[in-house]
């Protein structure tokens, strides 16, 4: 029983961490066609501000973190994606790449290439005992914390003008200006969005290792892209759905893979992966259409 | 209320409009025919702003917006019906129908605008909570032209609305069409479909490989007649 209970709260946590992930990459991905690859900078850039912060009272530090990762998305954004934005797909894909790096080197110059420990999310360090089984303060934080800011994101693009805007802009960009969409605008929403998402990671991750190193965002960023391809690129739920699936796949391995293969943990989860692939190539829930960008 | 001067437009080395003038005045409904590749959608897609022109000047209700962005032009009262329809088919018939109300703005417009468009397309108002994808092609292009009618714009441009759809539909559209025009709606037709745009229109032009090749009253095509359908549109 107990196992179990560890088990699904392992699962669940790491799936929310997943879907918040995949999310941002996802929201970028189906307004602009763009893969952020630099999403995972984002978090970098979120780990560094929790180390600068610290000290703070918590709400005043996340506060802080959250403004400056949105900052620094709506920047990137201005300075490096919209002269591309027209641009074919791999011109984006490179520009990300290129940003990512440009970044973690910046990182290095700024903050050394050692990672630096913050003492941040030791708030979250010790457990809660629910009818005698332990259950850490972090995956309960992250449990929490995820399913309300999905929420949030399904009533905003769900139900809200600005959602029907994001939508519009997802399926047929050129259609949504010609309907009075402003794209400036609409970009640079999706790119808040997904710098909040970035930084409420950051904070999660930091919580988890105590640590910040210039490629912080890298491992990251790449559950959150395999996440979202397995989710159908660009769909939203499927972005959720596989980044719970992906947290839940390798929690359920951890628990059952003998100690002498549990090393090797990634690799089954990635067959997994491999397999969902072969089976639904469009991924798992697929976005119904996607308009040739003319 | 629309008037475009010397109008150039180039993909790469091809010029998809050489020097094109055109004028549409308040409340008539001017066609623009010709074949196949003559240029007709570049004219639109630039005057609506999603295509740069090479050269020359688009003015609506006496100001330029030949540099305006696309949403800038259609916030300024001139919506553009695509080729191809490209209502939104992921989103329901109701969200397009708010996205186009929603260019001038205000919530109650947004409800009025539903009530419009059920009254006026009764097959939208039962269809109004399914995705547009869902709609048949006639239906579809029902969706498109009330989105942009919605906004209350103050001209119409609309691009080939009778093509894929059954002559039984293109009726309808052309009715409908004739209608907003008897109602004071300023309208230019772009359509391949000279006899129908023809029959409808106060002016019309007629393109051919990037030039306007004639220009003139309804009455006055009629008499340049059946040589110029021959000679330019190949029917």
């Amino acid at each position: 029983m107990e196992t179990v209970v560890q088990t699904a709260v392992n699962a669940l946590s790491l799936g929310g961490l997943y879907a918040l992930l995949a999310l941002g990459i996802a929201l970028i991905f189906g307004i602009m066609g763009l893969i952020n690859f630099a999403y995972g900078e984002l978090m970098m850039i979120g780990g560094y501000a929790l180390v600068l912060v610290s000290g703070q009272p918590l709400p005043i530090a996340l506060a802080m973190t959250a403004a400056v990762v949105v900052f620094a998305a709506l920047l990137m954004e201005r300075i490096a994606f919209r002269p591309v934005r027209n641009a074919d797909p791999t011109t984006l894909l490179v520009t990300s790449f290129a940003l990512s790096y440009l970044l973690q080197h910046v990182a290095i110059l700024i903050f050394g290439s050692f990672p630096r420990s913050t003492s941040v999310g030791s708030g979250l360090d010790n457990a809660v005992h629910v009818g005698g089984i332990a259950v850490s303060k972090v995956d309960i934080a992250v449990i929490v914390v995820a399913a309300l800011l999905i929420s949030a994101l399904a009533v905003v693009v769900g139900r809200t003008t600005t959602g029907i805007r994001m939508r519009a802009a997802a399926e047929d960009f050129v259609m949504a200006r010609l309907v009075g969409v402003r794209a400036d605008r609409i970009v640079a929403i999706g790119f808040a969005i997904s710098g909040l998402l970035a930084a409420t990671a950051a904070y999660f991750l930091v919580a988890q290792t105590g640590s910040v190193g210039p490629t912080f965002g890298v491992g990251p960023v790449l559950v959150a892209f395999i996440a979202t391809i397995v989710g159908g690129l660009g769909s939203l739920p499927g972005a959720v759905v596989a980044g719970f699936g992906l947290g839940f796949v390798t929690a359920v391995f951890q628990q059952v893979l003998p100690d002498s293969l549990v090393p090797y943990r990634e690799a089954f989860v990635f067959a997994v992966v491999l397999v969902t692939l072969i089976v639904r190539p469009e991924g798992l829930i697929p976005q119904r259409t996607r308009a040739v960008r003319v | 209320m629309l008037e475009v001067q010397h109008l150039t437009v180039r993909y790469g080395r091809v010029d998809a409009l050489r020097s094109v003038s055109l004028d549409v005045k308040q409340g008539e409904l001017v066609a623009v025919v010709g074949p196949n590749g003559a240029g007709k959608s570049s004219l639109l897609n630039t005057v609506a702003g999603r295509t740069r022109a090479a050269s020359g000047e688009v003015k609506f209700t006496r100001q330029s917006i030949s540099t305006l962005a696309p949403e800038d032009i259609v916030r300024r009262g001139l919506a553009l019906v695509p080729e191809g329809r490209h209502i939104f088919h992921t989103l329901t018939v109701r969200e397009n129908l708010t996205l186009g109300a929603m260019v001038t703005n205000g919530g109650s417009s947004v409800e009025r605008a539903y009530e419009w468009a059920a009254e006026r397309f009764p097959i939208l108002g039962q269809y109004l909570d399914v995705p547009a994808g869902k709609l048949s092609g006639g239906e579809q292009q029902q969706l498109a032209i009330a989105r942009a009618m919605v906004g209350h714009p103050q001209m119409l441009m609309l691009d080939e609305p009778s093509l894929g759809l059954a002559p039984m539909i293109v009726d309808e559209v052309f009715a409908l069409l004739g209608e907003l025009h008897r109602e004071g709606t300023t309208i230019l037709l772009v359509e391949q479909n000279a006899t129908r745009a023809l029959a409808l229109a106060d002016r019309a032009y007629v393109l051919k490989s990037g030039r306007f090749v004639f220009e003139g009253r309804r009455e006055e095509l009629h008499q340049a007649g059946t040589k110029l359908t021959s000679a330019y549109l190949g029917e």
